[in-house]
């Protein structure tokens, strides 16, 4: 480096290259764990910056979603040319797999012809000399018209010389490149220097792009560069050029502009490798086919997925369960804490139950979090994840989702939370969001308690048979509301499944922590603040209005009995008064509740949910199951006003259901609660995840609705057919 | 379903179809992707596909005069995979409709 430069100088560079070039070990390479994530223009496309020190300068680094052409088709690719064309970068980085530089370089022309300064990085050097292949790198640089450096992003090595290379180049800005221009010869040139005139003509933004790029884009009819011209001022000449030159076009050669546009740009990298690249002919039968043999065989594919999909479940969920075991602890021990140490408040009240109670909700679910996302990220760099949708696309296109889909929906029998974040793995926001709205119809375990409650309850000789046919609706309606929702809501808005295979790759530990960490801090980030506001609002609820009078009542009383217990001596006596006091406890609490603002709510809505046979004490209950699905059972627990325990296993709480409710109201209870809104907790996600409150309170809205329909449909068909 | 059937039932279209473009020799007739079975080599002929779908394939490498080997079809016979200068891609046999290729083609292995 020159010692004259100045040491506060900083350039930003945006990494882009093609899905699976190893882009983002690269970028891992470079940042370290020193990265934010960010979505770009407010669409949940994850757009990661990083930035590193060096001597004399500082380094910002944006690694974009990977694409194949900035044709910018799906959501990721739309973000990675809008970042490409309008973000404030010095210098683009085009990471190049030198393995498959054909199609790689594909994209590389493309970035040529925008004009900006460009530094191509050709990575998994290591591979390219194991084959054998000789590449004339300053010919092939010179006819490309950008420096080309060479990498092995797994390892490191040579990202110091293309950091050297990236620098110098930002430095000097233009000077040392020259500009290469693919000919698309005399037809199409003609065309596209109309085009360029024209655009020039009308101001059409620039951006230290080229004219030229607006025209081919035009000629390529790309719908988003339609569209800003045609927002132009004096754009509507431009387009009408356009369509002739497109009709002239397709008259002359029986083909589209893009076809020929995209043929001569083969045609042009073939030219330039036939120069420069020696190859030495290859075994096609690699170890990767060989893998895929097994993978994807007739027979093996679907075992080896479940086994699989086995070891991700256990790993998530009992092995996390340690771990959440030791938060739920520690945020016991907290509220312990803040409760012996402060004395009896509404403000005490608050921290504990509301604030501690409900980050603590939040922070129990991270070890989930974090190991179902080291299980994906693995999955992801294995390159097993495609081939997971390749096996099961024909079963999730049914109901108009991708492959893919099959994951979240998956995880979501362990909880709803993982499962609609899991939904990212999509790269269609149509899929995304289909996915994300049946997610949480799929029975998460925090809904277990109440099925093994009533199950065991109402149908003891029947209970695993219940509980099982209830997992069995809650996957038959998630995948019947999305054919209802795909024939419906997002007709004819399908993306092609086109979708490379990628070779199997071993993952390296790094990249996977890092993702899992990425995925942990986005997390509690988004999550905490709004499950925190959440809480408050919910313990207020079920705390407000204050009833001191009632509460002062009992409290004396309670008192009472306490001082005769230490006046006497009669141990059976002392027994008497304790569970005397244990009865006037669970009154005071069932009292209170009865008459706070949740508890009101309950009654409330008493009218609506009548036909479904439900009583105030269920409604209540449904409404505070809201807070998280296990919170239904001790909250009956409470309002039923029996003793100690209150658990799903409880005696008394049983035998006072079996009183109160008929089998068939307890199942249409059942398929309430399998129905509706899962948790506060999964309805934030799912607001953070689909970005869009249009689609969130239609969640929450269909999600009730269904619930309220199928236990009316349960209840009134039992009725008919004379089951009581 | 068609697929899962053998060459030999004859009555069934898909054979049909598939016997008849194998009987032709006129090596300017041309079939749709969907129509090949594991293992076949064909050239492609034309993409017939329209807007951002086309455009997916020629970013992927899919163009005229390119050769393309049926690697296999998924487990239920749908989506297939195939291969394009060493890249495997996978596609819906819908999907492969859209994508007209040689008739003229080479079986190896099965």
């Amino acid at each position: 480096m020159a010692n004259n430069s100045n040491p506060t100088d900083s350039y930003t560079f945006a990494l882009t290259g093609n899905p699976n070039c190893g882009k983002t070990s690269i970028f891992n390479e470079i940042t370290g764990a020193n990265q934010k994530v960010g979505n770009w223009g407010g669409v949940t496309v994850d757009v990661k910056t990083g930035s590193v020190r060096r001597t004399d300068s500082k380094l910002y680094f944006t690694d974009i979603p990977g694409t194949y052409s900035l044709s910018a088709y799906t959501m990721e690719e739309i973000v990675a040319r809008d970042y490409i064309i309008n973000g404030n970068t010095d210098v683009i980085i085009d990471v190049v797999d030198s393995t498959n530089l054909e199609r790689n370089l594909y994209l590389a022309v493309q970035l040529i012809e925008l004009g900006k300064p460009l530094v191509l990085a050709f990575n998994m050097y290591d591979e390219l000399a194991r084959s054998g292949t000789q590449i004339d790198t300053d010919q092939l640089s010179h006819l490309l018209g950008a420096p080309i450096c060479y990498t092995v992003g797994r390892t490191g090595k040579g990202i110091e010389e293309l950091l050297d290379t990236s620098v110098t180049i930002a430095r000097e800005k233009y000077s040392r490149q020259h500009p290469v221009n693919v000919q698309y010869g005399h037809d199409l040139e003609t065309a596209i220097a109309k085009l360029s005139s024209l655009l020039e003509e009308i101001d059409f933004q620039q951006r230290g792009i080229h004219m030229r790029w607006y025209a081919l884009k035009l000629l390529e009819d790309d719908d988003l560069i339609t569209q800003q011209v045609k927002d132009t001022t004096g754009g509507e000449k431009v387009l009408e050029e356009q369509q002739q030159q497109l009709e002239r076009i397709e008259a002359l050669y029986h083909e589209d502009a893009a076809t020929l546009i995209s043929e001569k740009r083969y045609g042009f990298i073939l030219g330039a490798m036939g120069e420069t690249v020696k190859r030495t002919p290859v075994d096609r039968i690699n170890l990767s086919e060989k893998i895929d043999g097994i993978m994807t065989n007739r027979f093996l594919a679907y075992p080896i997925f479940a086994a699989f999909m086995w070891l991700l479940f256990q790993a998530t969920f009992s092995l996390g369960a340690y771990p959440m075991e030791w938060i739920e602890t520690g945020v016991g021990w907290l509220g312990a804490l803040v409760q012996g140490s402060l004395g009896p408040s509404m403000f005490r009240s608050l921290l504990v139950d509301g604030i501690i109670g409900g980050v603590g909700g939040v922070v129990v679910f991270l070890p989930n979090i974090l190991i179902l996302f080291f299980g994906i990220s693995i999955l992801e760099d294995t390159g097993y994840m495609a081939r997971i949708a390749f096996i099961m696309d024909k079963l999730m296109h049914r109901i108009g989702l991708h492959g893919k889909s099959f994951i979240p929906l998956i995880m979501g029998i362990g909880c709803n939370v993982p499962a609609i974040m899991a939904a990212r793995t999509l790269e269609s926001n149509r899929d995304r969001i289909l996915t994300i709205l049946i997610a949480p119809l799929i029975t998460c375990s925090a809904r277990l308690p109440v099925y093994i409650l009533f199950a065991g309850t109402f149908f003891p000789n029947n209970a695993g048979n219940i509980i099982f046919m209830l997992y069995f609706f809650s996957f038959f309606f998630a995948f019947f509301m999305g054919l209802l929702f795909k024939k419906t809501l997002f007709r004819g808005e399908e993306y092609p499944f086109v979708m490379e295979l990628p070779p199997y790759r071993i993952p390296t530990f790094k990249s996977s922590l890092i993702h899992m960490w990425e995925k942990a801090k986005h997390y509690l980030q988004k999550m905490g603040g709004v499950v925190l506001i959440f809480s408050i609002v919910i313990w207020f609820l079920s705390n407000f209005p204050l009833q001191t009078e009632t509460m002062s009542e009992y409290d004396q009383e309670i008192q009472q009995l306490q001082s005769r217990i230490e006046l006497t001596d009669d141990p059976t006596t002392q027994n008497r008064l304790s569970d005397e006091i244990e009865e006037l406890r669970f009154e005071k609490h069932r009292v209170t509740i009865k008459n706070t603002y949740i508890g009101r709510a309950g009654q409330l809505i008493t009218p609506v949910m009548d036909p479904l046979g439900f009583d105030w004490r269920m409604n209540v209950s449904l409404i505070t199951g809201f807070v998280a699905k296990e919170v239904v059972v001790s909250t009956l627990g409470v309002l039923f006003t029996v003793g100690g325990e209150d658990d799903e296993e409880s005696e008394a709480l049983q035998s006072a259901l079996r009183r109160t409710y008929t089998p068939l109201t307890a199942m249409a209870f059942l398929f309430f609660v399998m129905l509706y809104t899962p948790c506060i907790v999964a309805l934030v996600t799912l607001i953070r995840e689909i970005q869009s409150w249009k689609w969130s309170l239609f969640s929450l809205g269909y999600q009730i609705a269904l619930a309220w329909i199928i236990a009316f449909f349960v209840r009134w068909g039992g009725l008919l057919l004379g089951i009581v | 379903m068609l697929h899962l059937t053998s060459p030999q039932d004859s009555n069934l279209s898909f054979s049909q179809g598939y016997d008849t473009f194998h009987s032709k020799d006129n090596n300017t007739m041309s079939t749709p992707l969907s129509l090949c079975r594991e293992g076949d080599q064909v050239i492609i002929k034309k993409l017939t596909g329209h807007g951002g779908f086309k455009k997916r394939l020629l970013d992927m490498g899919f163009r005229k005069g390119k050769e393309l080997t049926v690697v296999r079809y998924a487990p239920l016979r749908d989506p297939m995979e195939v291969e394009l200068s060493g890249n495997h891609i996978s596609l819906r046999v819908e999907e492969a409709e859209h994508i007209e290729v040689s008739d003229q083609k080479t079986h190896h292995g099965e």
